[in-house]
């Protein structure tokens, strides 16, 4: 392993180098900018009539030589008019490009932040820029994805301040329950951190939720949330293997590079930017309003007469009086969203520097949930010489979340319960203690809201400093080295009984006598990107580039978790006050190197031809296989260039074609085995504290070698019409072989898992993404992007022998990944039916269920689709996403609970006779035997709150993601203040209508962390709101 | 020309340059990533010394049997479902105890199995038979509930990932051997430096209570076997519990605490007392027959010990098994029960069962047999000394062994009597199922043991003979499919 990569990279560099001629020429130089005085990066400067150009610096500097007399240049970039400028006798040319048609020549970021020409690139890349992204105001620059690339499944952890959101590209590329499947991210280069840590917050006893561990108790953050939006320039998005090669194993899953915001020459520009958004629900469970609290049809009385224990809305008929409260709805309110950003930049010829300042405040739509987030920026750039820039940027993100908690015996759950005859809202007593209408069984969801909370309390500063060295023109050197440093505290309250019996205290203390959770993460990263670039033609019809460099990653993570349990002191909440301790550290340490390289051919700028090679090690893998290598290459075929076909009709036309092989690397620790502490040990015997260890259920082969993806991708790019109407097809395949999962052993053999290589997932789709500007005059322009995508995922092999691997069993509904199935398969039990889909009824007069789990759904979608549309008309700017997710089936894992508790609109049907719709089994003709719908029906049996076509729901949607309209104060009115250069008025609607089968709150959101690859499960966490936005912003 | 040559100078120096710098990097980033040896799990162990193995393996020997008696104490009645709880299991449908089975092979014999090897390897003898007895108490557990189980191929992976089944008849010829190993190496003598302690959570590192513990097991092990003969099996028994436990002090249990609670509080009282979650309670059937219902005018003091009852009513409501709740019950496992507060023991094996299995090997020596009725004073002797044993381990007089339907009187002693007592001495045991099907659920000897409610229609109107494996077991390992039998098929001693 160690000699392959060696040769096959030596070839890389050794491929011949031609020789070049030069003729006798001048220099000429100058800067491109646009209307706004900002640089206008990389665009192309090209000798008219010649086949002589140069690609101009990203911050717009260009030097070109030109040749014959009285040339003239032409100036193109991506999004602008072409210029001409005829050169006379001067050296310098400043060039000023006017905002054009956005279908011209697209530039795009793609791998170590080389901006390329779409054109000649062999796979699908998409970017979006600032205008684009800023719309809906997220405060997760992920969730501004939504709707607008192509092929991403974005789901967040729902509505509670600080939740985290996660995203698929491409879909699920692994069978192992825990690997991640999250793309990397990627900001000036260098890899920021994007994963969500479930902190650990299960009490010794008291909580259900065993299996998803702390994955459910809140909407832990992604570390992207750390991210201020506003300063984000553009996202670029790799999907494929093809476009994501060179950044090698951490990569399999995809990559968004982000580029920031720069300061480009020029007077201070000072920008302002404020925005306040009203944030609520739209939609809600509806309940019934026929029934009292109570169980059996009646209210419960003891045998002395007093009123009984109240629980369930299985009671009397409810009395027109009587209250019936939506507490679905009540337990929320409006929250708030207050953004406020402040930038500075600019710059001379020499130096440039941006700072920005931003402060996000928001008060969840639950009450006394919250997040702050503030962040610094410092960046800038100096050139120390005409050979060598530096560069160097900071970024310090400071923020406090209080969150709700969420999943077993979290308010949503707590909620799930309560009865439409009691108000959720009265939830305290005058003495501060819990007012809940079934106390001892039961939470008021507000009370745990406000005193049963985790905070977080995070500071982070990402860095880099850089430089780029011009060795010779054709040689350039790139050197950045970075830093993404966090640290997390994380506080979880769960008080105790105020005295030993308090029929109040938290349904999570009544076990532990109360507890509370301190832990630490600590996070450090350190990145060293070094690259090598030469660009060059061997003649007029043949340019190249070749890249080589050097990629090293070193990560650390560190968790440091106590919990305390059963306080002495009520109200007072430290760990001192606590009578029990626990306490766990988790270290994670990993190494990574890479080399690669890429060479890139150019023919008559139409047809593109890219080889590349990585080579990885990686500490995580045995050392006999911690060396591997993996090539790629693509090619890009503009044949309306190459043969001069283009035309008024179809003027450009392009096909493309890509092979890419990632290698992808093992867990840390995960080869051999492990002894680890028992929970709950050191055991308690007497006065002595045993400390005691078992064996670990997991097996590492010692073998272990990386996983393989290998991708093939086709595509076409074609544009009519000058340019108006552009359309974009990608079909790919993506294997995913030697896959490193804990493969499920007997139990008898030792071990219960055993991580080797097994196992092939596979993933193909298709991607359509239609662009268009139908109409443009003076005052009216008229933009839209279609975006289309299936992907459909096949597991094609699991191991010899064993033909599934659970991800998430529930109870009532699992997820898992069977052989001949897809990634997120969701099983239950389901009504049995004949073949035209009747109801089997059995003699009872009810219908029949299958006798073991079937398959009953997926939770991932069938396909995406959306379009947006931009309208302007002078000053106005007006544009809507509208988004529909075809399929995708979701279990509210609270539903269930309201179900048999009598609180949904679907039990409303009671005590009446019903014959169920269908076929007795016992003689095959239609049923006829009555049957009365009763409290034991929805609440004890089987028939109802455990069957699938109950309780999963197809989660297909139609969204208004977000309508948003803009008026830009006229340039005369700004010009005279003279202190104001542009001023633009905003008013936004997010999230702002939803149309779906599925009842219950908005499905879009996941039961579970960022990250936890389990899909189909939502319900448990504060659901996705809707926001109204308004914004301004002022430049200086 | 000039500047061409230059510049082609240049280029290979700038070549060579790479290419040397590129070699570097490729050795570099080998050793880079391999030093520091990051790969290692800096917070948990790769190997651990015996006496933290030891009371690791102890807890978890506990919590499978309480696993296992969670659901067989369904069968045996005692215990019945709430719906919210194993109501499938309650109605004998596909009963498969997957936690036990986990907990049995993966924490339970792999680990003694460690713990004797690891004993071996170091000359700590003491250690290897504390590991066997513990290995033959999970490995009994496996066995009685499922029958044939793997043995000779466990334990063997990565060698071995699918091990065969071997036979139960086999699985009992090597617990008794393992048992007279444990037995040998208690008699050896142990380097000091390697004597379990207070990391023994059973018996504190006393070796004489071990080897009664041998004893014992072996006695229970031969007594398992009545229908393969009853006079071999009385009479081996009866020679293996000469040595056997002495005292109460003696029961072969384990004592949990208000930080580690006992897994009944765990799994069952903790739950109801906490957060109201109902999984299983006593059975109509049990608590009848402790509460003068079955028996007329015979009252058990225990049953307030065992169980608690709510609210004011005199009559105590049980479950009935596989009806759920829907009757309403009086009864549960609470904090405050004698097998089910934080701090209760687990018990595992007693001097209370051990003089029962004595009464009843004896009854059975002198040609008692289930429908006789009389016996010799010896065995009316350990009859009354099992009750007497058990009711001082709750703390309770002995006026209860006085009353006239207890103290019945040698010549009147019948099979029922011995059952009845021993029945209330292994509450929430595993070794009660085992009685009721070595004597084929006699309604005789268990009054009032009937098919439950619901029962699932596949069983034929059978009683529950055994568990089936469980389906990640089937998934898992071939050979698992290959023996599987129903659960009306009785296991090799049954038969």
């Amino acid at each position: 392993m160690r000699k392959a990569p060696l040769l096959r990279f030596a070839m890389l560099l050794l491929l011949a180098l031609p020789a070049v001629v030069f003729a006798q020429t001048r220099l000429i130089s100058g800067t491109v900018t646009n209307s706004r005085n900002e640089a206008v990066p990389l665009a192309t400067v090209q000798q008219k009539g010649t086949t002589i150009y140069v690609t101009a610096s990203e911050t717009g500097q260009f030097t070109i030589k030109v040749n014959g007399s009285s040339p003239v240049l032409i100036i193109s970039a991506s999004g602008y008019n072409n210029a001409e400028v005829s050169v006379g006798t001067a050296a310098v040319y400043d060039v000023q490009l006017k905002d054009g048609n956005s279908l011209t020549e697209v530039i795009v970021t793609t791998a170590f932040g080389v901006k390329q020409k779409k054109k000649s690139l062999g796979y699908n890349v998409q970017e979006l820029s600032a205008s684009q992204l800023d719309k809906g105001k997220e405060n997760n620059f992920i969730n501004a994805l939504q709707g607008k690339v192509s092929n991403v499944n974005i789901t967040s952890s729902g509505g509670a301040p600080g939740a985290g959101t996660d995203i698929l590209i491409r879909g699920m590329s692994s069978l192992n329950p825990a690997a991640n499947n999250q793309p990397l991210i990627i900001i000036d280069g260098l890899p920021v951190n994007n994963s969500t840590l479930p902190a650990s917050v299960i009490p010794s006893a008291g909580s259900n939720s065993l299996q998803a561990r702390s994955n459910d108790q809140f909407a832990y953050a992604n570390r992207g949330l750390d991210i201020n939006p506003d300063d984000i320039e553009s996202i670029s998005v790799l999907k494929g293997a093809g476009a994501t090669a060179l950044y090698g194993l951490q990569a399999a899953n995809g990559v968004l590079i982000i580029t920031t915001k720069k300061g480009s020459a020029g007077k201070m520009n000072i920008s302002f930017n404020t925005s306040a958004s009203f944030d609520y629900l739209t939609k809600y469970p509806e309940i019934q309003t026929t029934y009292r609290e109570g169980a059996n049809g009646r209210i419960p009385v003891n045998s002395d007469g007093s009123l009984g224990l109240k629980f369930q809305s299985f009671g009397p008929l409810r009395q027109a009086t009587d209250p019936a409260n939506n507490n679905f709805k009540n337990a929320f309110t409006t929250g708030h969203r207050y953004n406020n950003s402040l930038t500075m930049q600019g710059g001379n010829n020499k130096a440039t520097y941006y700072s920005s300042f931003s402060a996000l405040n928001q008060d969840g739509i639950l009450d006394y949930t919250k997040f702050n987030r503030y962040t610094f920026k410092l960046a800038g750039t100096y050139q120390a010489s005409p050979k060598l820039i530096v560069s160097s940027a900071a970024t310090l993100t400071s923020s406090k979340n209080i969150q709700p908690s969420a999943g077993d015996k979290g308010v949503m759950t707590a909620l799930s319960y309560y009865t439409p005859t009691f108000d959720v809202r009265d939830y305290i007593y005058p003495d501060g203690s819990m007012k809940v209408y079934s106390p001892t069984v039961i939470d008021n969801p507000l009370y745990v809201a406000r005193f049963s909370q985790m905070k977080s309390n995070l500071a982070r500063i990402v860095g880099n400093v850089g430089f780029n060295y011009t060795i010779i023109p054709k040689l350039k050197f790139d050197y950045k080295i970075g830093g993404d440093f966090y640290n997390d505290e994380r506080t979880r309250i769960v008080p105790g009984p105020r005295y030993a019996g308090d029929p109040t205290t938290f349904d999570m203390a009544i076990a532990n006598g109360g507890f509370m959770v301190e832990e630490r993460v600590t996070f450090r990263n350190i990145t060293s990107n070094a690259l090598l670039t030469w660009q060059d033609k061997i003649n007029s019809d043949i340019d190249y580039t070749i890249l080589a460099g050097t990629n090293i990653e070193v990560t650390h993570s560190d968790i440091v978790n106590t919990r305390g349990e059963r306080f002495a002191l009520p109200g007072f909440f430290d760990l001192s006050n606590t009578t029990t301790l626990y306490a766990f550290r988790s270290n994670s340490n990993r190494k990574y190197g890479g080399i690669f390289g890429s060479a890139k051919f150019g023919y008559k700028n139409a047809v593109y031809l890219e080889v590349t090679g990585r080579n990885d090690w990686s500490s995580t893998l045995p050392t006999a296989n911690n060396s591997f290598f993996y090539p790629s290459a693509s090619l890009s075929y503009v044949f309306t260039d190459l043969h001069k076909l283009s035309n008024d009709v179809l003027n450009f036309g392009k096909l493309r074609f890509s092979y890419a092989g990632v290698g992808k690397d093992a867990p840390v620790y995960s080869v051999g085995s492990y002894f680890s502490s028992v929970a709950g040990f050191p055991f308690a015997s007497g006065a002595n504290n045993i400390p005691g260890f078992l064996r670990s259920s997991s097996y590492g082969d010692p073998n272990l070698k990386p996983e393989k993806q290998t991708s093939f991708e086709v595509g076409t790019e074609l544009r009519f019409l000058k340019n108006k109407f552009g359309i974009d097809v990608s079909y790919y395949t993506s294997k995913n072989e030697d896959q490193i999962i804990p493969v499920p052993l007997s139990y008898t053999s030792g071990y219960s898992r055993f991580v080797t290589n097994a196992g092939t997932i596979q993933n193909s789709g298709v991607e359509l993404e239609i662009s268009g500007a139908p109409v443009k005059t003076k005052n009216f322009s008229w933009n839209f992007m279609i975006n289309w995508a299936k992907n459909k995922s096949d597991v094609v092999a699991i191991k010899e022998g064993i033909s599934e691997i659970a991800f998430y069993d529930e109870g009532r509904i699992v997820n898992k990944l069977v052989v001949g199935g897809s990634a997120g398969d969701l099983y239950g039990t389901s009504y049995r039916r004949d073949a035209n889909g009747k109801l089997l009824i059995l003699a009872s007069g009810f219908p029949d269920y299958t006798p073991t789990f079937v398959k009953a759904g997926n939770a991932l979608p069938d396909w995406l689709g959306s379009i947006n549309n931009t309208f302007t008309y002078k000053d106005f700017s007006l544009s809507f996403l509208v988004e529909y997710k075809k399929g995708g089936d979701m279990f509210d894992v609270t539903m269930r609970n309201s179900i048999r508790n009598g609180v949904l609109k679907i039990t409303e049907q009671r005590y009446q006779q019903v014959v169920f719709d269908g076929i007795k089994i016992a003689d095959g003709k239609p049923n006829d035997i009555p049957v009365i719908l009763d409290h034991n029906y929805y609440r004890n049996t089987n028939f109802f709150n455990n069957i699938t076509d109950v309780i999963l729901q197809d989660a297909s949607w139609l969204r208004l993601r977000n309508v948003s309209i803009s008026y830009s104060l006229p340039k005369k009115i700004t010009d005279r203040t003279k202190v104001i250069k542009g001023m633009q008025l905003g008013l936004t609607a997010s999230n702002f209508l939803l149309w779906t089968p599925y009842s219950g709150y908005d499905p879009g959101s996941t039961a579970f962390s960022a990250g936890y690859n389990v899909y189909g499960f939502t319900g448990s966490n504060i659901p996705n709101f809707s926001s109204v936005i308004v914004n301004l912003n002022v430049n200086f | 020309m000039l500047t061409f040559k230059t510049t082609y100078m240049k280029l290979y120096k700038i070549k060579i340059t790479a290419l040397v710098v590129s070699v570097l990097i490729l050795g570099g980033c080998k050793k880079f990533v391999e030093s520091g040896n990051v790969n290692i799990n800096p917070n948990q162990p790769a190997d651990v010394t015996l006496n933290t193995l030891l009371p690791a393996v102890q807890f978890v020997t506990a919590n499978n049997q309480t696993s296992v008696a969670y659901i067989t104490s369904m069968f045996t009645q005692q215990m019945a479902a709430y719906s919210s709880g194993p109501i499938n299991d309650d109605q004998h449908r596909d009963v498969r105890i997957s936690s036990a089975y986990f907990g049995l092979y993966q924490n339970g014999m792999t680990n003694s199995k460690l713990l004797i090897d690891k004993a071996g390897v170091l000359g700590a003898p003491h250690y290897a038979a504390i590991g066997r007895i513990l290995f033959v108490t999970n490995m009994q557990l496996a066995t009685d509930t499922y029958g044939d189980v793997p043995l000779s191929d466990a334990f063997k992976a990565p060698e071995v990932l699918q091990p065969k089944y071997d036979k139960q008849q086999d699985i009992y010829t090597y617990m008794l051997a393992e048992l007279d190993k444990a037995i040998a190496e208690i008699a050896l003598t142990n380097p000091a430096t390697l004597r379990p302690l207070i990391d023994d959570l059973f018996y504190g590192g006393n070796m004489t209570r071990w080897r009664e513990a041998a004893h014992f097991l072996k006695a229970r092990l031969y007594l398992h076997q009545t229908k393969k003969g009853v006079a071999t099996a009385a009479s081996n028994a009866l020679t293996a519990l000469a040595n056997g436990f002495t005292a109460n002090t003696s029961d072969f249990q384990m004592i949990f605490s208000d930080k580690n609670p006992n897994p009944w509080h765990v799994a069952v009282s903790g739950r109801i007392s906490g957060s109201a979650v109902f999984t299983i309670a006593p059975s109509q059937r049990f608590l009848n027959n402790l509460t003068g219902v079955t028996y007329a005018g015979l009252f058990d003091p225990r049953v307030n010990k065992l169980i608690s009852k709510s609210g004011s009513n005199p009559q105590y409501l049980g479950l009935n098994n596989g009806f759920g709740n829907t009757g309403g019950n009086n009864c549960d496992l609470r904090d405050t029960s004698f097998y089910a507060q934080k701090i209760s023991p687990l018990v595992i094996g007693s001097y209370a069962e051990q003089k029962m299995i004595e009464a009843e090997a004896r009854f059975l020596a002198n040609g008692g047999t289930a429908a006789s009725v009389g016996t010799v004073q010896a065995a009316y002797d350990a009859y009354k000394a099992a009750i007497a044993a058990n009711l001082s381990k709750m703390g309770l007089p002995a006026a209860y062994s006085a009353l006239p339907l207890v103290d019945v009187g040698t010549a009147n002693l019948t099979m029922e009597h011995i059952m009845r007592e021993k029945q209330v001495i292994l509450f929430l045991n595993p070794e009660a199922w085992t009685d009721m099907r070595r004597y084929d659920y006699n309604t005789n000897l268990f009054r009032g043991i009937a098919l439950p409610v619901n029962q699932n229609a596949e069983m034929g109107g059978q009683q529950i003979r055994r568990a089936m494996y469980p389906l990640e077991e089937v998934t898992r390992n071939p050979n698992a499919q290959a023996v599987f039998k129903p659960m009306t098929d009785k296991v090799w001693w049954d038969q």
